[in-house]
């Protein structure tokens, strides 16, 4: 872990909104697209995300490995969603541009690459949504936040080779549907 | 991964059990992931060599992780939404900022605040990082103590007067009295004092005593000086019996332990000296010769040896011997002698002229000795893998993790604590911090003095009590591990030991039943390390100090027990060692408590027992060692279930009596007792009554 993240969430663990507000724009990408792999609607999404920071922050006292913050984080994220679409009573699928989700990267230089980037970015998010929400969770876990595989599989109560093994069919299954 | 991928281990999953090939690929990603044991990355190498399909396959998995990698980090959230959580937290609409309250309803809020609050965060965040990719950093300067002080908290009414001692000290007849130069301390190594081992030495079945002693570095050997032997004569006076039976021991000596090393049925003494461990062979009836050249235990005059602890680390039937080193005291004292400075003075604390350490000396690896039998030893230390030097105070030897083998955790001084996880063979490996036990809740390496495992949670499970200095708290480690993976919990603030302790600086701590109440108690000898922090009262603490005691709740909690709650504790010491015994067999739990340039404290138990019962057991071993450390002894009694390990070497320079005791409450017997020797053997008692100590044997 970042010793600049660790240091935030011990701050932030006594109160330091500075610092939790540091977390947020470092982690929002990554709550962002847990909550977008299950729930519809950007304003859903953006909603929710909003939510499972302050559940973060009303939850901090409980995390007693501040190093784990992330994968406590994330499990927060997943929670959350499954709540709303409980609540919502919302099919699950992914999430993708056409149907408001989330989007990509605003910023990009050269509008030719900006473009390329959107429909790849399309892609690899239809692709996600055909996958089971376990092996979905884990991708993004391990692929966006680039998690140890065995940090996400105790996240899950997996053994490491099991969610090596889990991996490996969701890579199997979006390279046969990513051309 | 070990063992390699079983179609099994994806129960939930609905798809067929894997092919070879899938189960390659999986050992494959681990192996891009740098998470794969290399047994594994050999076979699956081996694998894509001989199958075409799966060399292919390779590449093109790791072509579309990079291309969902990609994908997946450019996703970014509709807007930044730092700003509406923030508004909403300061709107109050998240309940509330954290930390208002902890279980326990102990506050600690305002105990970090501000910029301090943030640049101890990131030190402690530093430190993990650093350890985490291996390197193991000398922290820098004591910022430790830049701590916010706060007043002890008061004690705790559920505390009552639990417990009543009486200073038998004179009247038993322990005229023993430490040489330490107190009104000159120059060197640390002077302050930090000596402890006892009590032990039946002379075989007639009742404790005796050896105490060890040091004195100035810079001038001769007083009158008087040396460790000193004391025979208890059965109705717990003393009789000083060294001469002629003890030979004289040219070190200074901090910590001693008592084990019979050799296996003839008389215990033997261990010296933890500075510049040599010394063994001193129990001819039969506490006569004791030198053995230590025979031993193999070679001076090392750079070598500031502290504290020791024997157990059979190797399973083999002879005990093995622990032994921490602190620093390198000597190098340093040439330098100053050098310089021509005057030393004991030369450090700063809190604005205090005191002298150095522990920076900047030099911190010195520990030393593990292989038992060869015939009190003879190897040097085992390479088996402590990757081993960086530490200022190791104080080691006790315990099974951690409950796989029968028994594991070293090291209190080490602002350094970040060590747990040697025993692998088999003599070879350990350092893993306090994945366990969770080698910094603080806070992420911080604290002071380590002491420690003293027990199980006052009743899970079967040593957890761990670690003594720090004044203005940081104890540190309760509450064991969650498995069989292998050894796990901490530190409950310091709420299991109740936290708030009370923070004035204090602990040394020699136990659990201990001293009620008989069935809950183990803990008690902790106090004394500060610098003779002159009177100069500044508003620091609130004192060279001298009082034992503090905190009574046990059950489930691993305690609540502090006042001064006034403790009867026969109202003299300050200058406390270091601390010793359980039965000094006068009536089965309460005496405690006795060395002190720096002083005399000893027998405070003999006087809590009235109202009907409770006690058990205590004296292990033998054949298979092995004799004298069993690691033995673990589970019973049942009035319903409850209690633990005891078999620890020599188990306190702060010091080593307690090796019966294992146990309160009862009210139970007139124990019942389904369970015995694990060293040796993997389980042996079931039949239920035996309280009141007396068995003679348990291990069978051959």
């Amino acid at each position: 872990m970042d010793p600049a993240e660790l240091g935030d969430v011990l701050a932030a663990q006594k109160g330091d909104e500075e610092a939790f507000g540091r977390l947020v724009r470092l982690r929002q990408g990554l709550v962002t697209a847990l909550v977008a792999s299950r729930v519809r609607g950007r304003s859903d999404v953006e909603d929710l995300a909003q939510d499972v920071f302050l559940r973060a922050w009303r939850r901090l006292p409980e995390l007693r490995e501040p190093e784990r913050f992330t994968g406590w984080l994330a499990r927060i994220a997943v929670n959350a969603a499954l709540d709303h679409r409980r609540r919502a009573a919302v099919r699950p699928r992914g999430a993708s541009l056409d149907e408001g989700g989330i989007d990509p990267p605003a910023d990009l230089p050269g509008a030719d690459h900006g473009l390329l980037v959107r429909e790849e970015f399309s892609r690899v998010l239809e692709a996600l949504g055909t996958l089971d929400d376990r092996s979905r969770e884990a991708v993004v876990l391990r692929y966006r936040e680039g998690m140890a595989v065995k940090d996400i599989a105790a996240l899950f109560g997996d053994s490491p080779a099991a969610m090596a093994m889990r991996l490996t069919r969701a890579l199997r299954t979006l390279r046969e549907r990513l051309p | 991964m070990t063992g390699g991928p079983t179609p099994d281990l994806l129960p939930s999953d609905p798809r067929p059990p894997a092919d070879p090939c899938e189960e390659c690929q999986a050992l494959l990603l681990l192996v891009a992931a740098g998470e794969a044991e290399p047994a594994d990355a050999s076979r699956a190498a081996a694998h894509r060599t001989s199958c075409p399909s799966c060399a292919a396959e390779e590449p093109a998995l790791r072509a579309a992780e990079g291309r969902v990698a990609e994908a997946l980090r450019a996703v970014e959230p509709p807007s930044d939404i730092a700003g509406p959580v923030l508004a909403r937290i300061r709107a109050g609409e998240a309940g509330g900022p954290p930390l208002r309250a902890l279980p326990g309803g102990r506050s600690r809020a305002g105990f970090l605040a501000g910029k301090r609050a943030g640049w101890i965060a990131a030190a402690s965040a530093a430190a993990v990082l650093l350890l985490a990719a291996g390197v193991r950093p000398v922290l820098s300067g004591k910022w430790w103590w830049e701590l916010e002080r706060r007043p002890s908290a008061p004690a705790d009414p559920a505390a009552g007067e639990f417990a009543a001692f009486v200073d038998g000290t004179a009247a038993a007849g322990l005229g023993f009295r430490h040489h330490a130069p107190l009104g000159d301390l120059r060197w640390m190594a002077e302050s930090v004092g000596s402890g006892a081992a009590a032990a039946d030495l002379d075989g007639d079945g009742d404790c005796d005593l050896y105490l060890a002693d040091a004195w100035a570095l810079d001038s001769g050997r007083p009158e008087g000086a040396g460790g000193r032997l004391y025979l208890n004569r059965g109705d717990g006076t003393f009789e000083d019996a060294t001469e002629g039976r003890c030979p004289d021991v040219p070190e200074r000596v901090c910590g001693v332990l008592a084990a019979d090393l050799d296996g003839d049925g008389n215990r033997d003494l261990v010296l933890a000296g500075y510049g040599r461990v010394r063994v001193l062979r129990n001819r039969g009836g506490a006569d004791f010769e030198d053995a230590t050249e025979a031993a193999g235990l070679p001076a090392e005059p750079t070598s500031w040896f502290t504290c020791a602890a024997a157990a059979d680390f190797d399973r083999d039937g002879i005990l093995d011997l622990f032994v921490t080193r602190y620093a390198d005291q000597e190098s340093y004292r040439e330098g100053m002698r050098r310089l021509s400075t005057e030393p004991g003075r030369e450090g700063i604390w809190r604005g205090l002229p005191v002298f150095a350490g522990p920076r900047p000396l030099e911190p010195q690896g520990d030393r593990l000795y292989r038992g060869l039998g015939g009190m003879r030893f190897e040097d085992a230390t390479a088996g402590l893998e990757g081993q960086e030097p530490r200022y190791s105070f104080q080691a006790v030897a315990t099974d951690a993790d409950g796989d029968g083998l028994v594991d070293v955790y090291v209190a080490t001084d602002t350094q970040p604590n060590i747990l040697w996880r025993n692998l088999g063979g003599m070879r350990f490996r350092d893993e306090a911090l994945e366990a969770g036990c080698a910094l603080d809740a806070e992420g911080k390496a604290q002071a380590g003095m002491g420690v003293a495992a027990g199980d006052p949670d009743g899970d079967g499970l040593p957890d761990l009590l670690v003594t720090n200095f004044s203005n940081d708290h104890l540190t309760l480690y509450a064991n969650r591990g498995r069989p292998g993976k050894p796990s901490f919990e530190d409950r310091s603030y709420p299991s109740g030991v936290g708030p009370a302790s923070f004035r204090y600086l602990g040394w020699g701590a136990a659990f201990a039943d001293l009620d008989l109440d069935g809950r183990e108690d803990v008690v902790v000898a106090n004394g500060h390390l610098y003779p002159n922090v009177a100069d500044m009262p508003d620091l609130g603490v004192s060279f001298a100090e009082r034992l503090q005691f905190f009574r046990g709740l059950g489930g691993g909690d305690f609540a502090h027990a006042a001064d006034g709650a403790v009867k026969g504790n109202g003299t300050p010491r200058v406390h270091r060692g601390l010793a359980l015994l039965d000094a006068d067999g009536d089965g309460r739990l005496d405690l006795l408590a060395t002190t720096l340039g002083g005399g000893p404290a027998l405070l003999l138990n006087r809590t009235p027992r109202a009907g409770r019962q006690w058990i205590g057991f004296r292990l033998r071993g054949t298979r092995s060692p004799r004298d069993p450390a690691g033995a673990r002894l589970t019973l049942v009694a009035g319903g409850e279930t209690r633990t005891r390990e078999l620890r020599i070497g188990d306190s702060f320079a010091s080593s307690s009596e090796p019966v294992l005791r146990f309160g009862l409450g009210e139970a007139a017997q124990a019942e389904r007792i369970v015995l694990r020797w060293p040796s993997g053997a389980v042996q079931e008692l039949p239920p035996l009554p309280a009141g007396r100590i068995h003679e348990i044997v291990e069978p051959e």
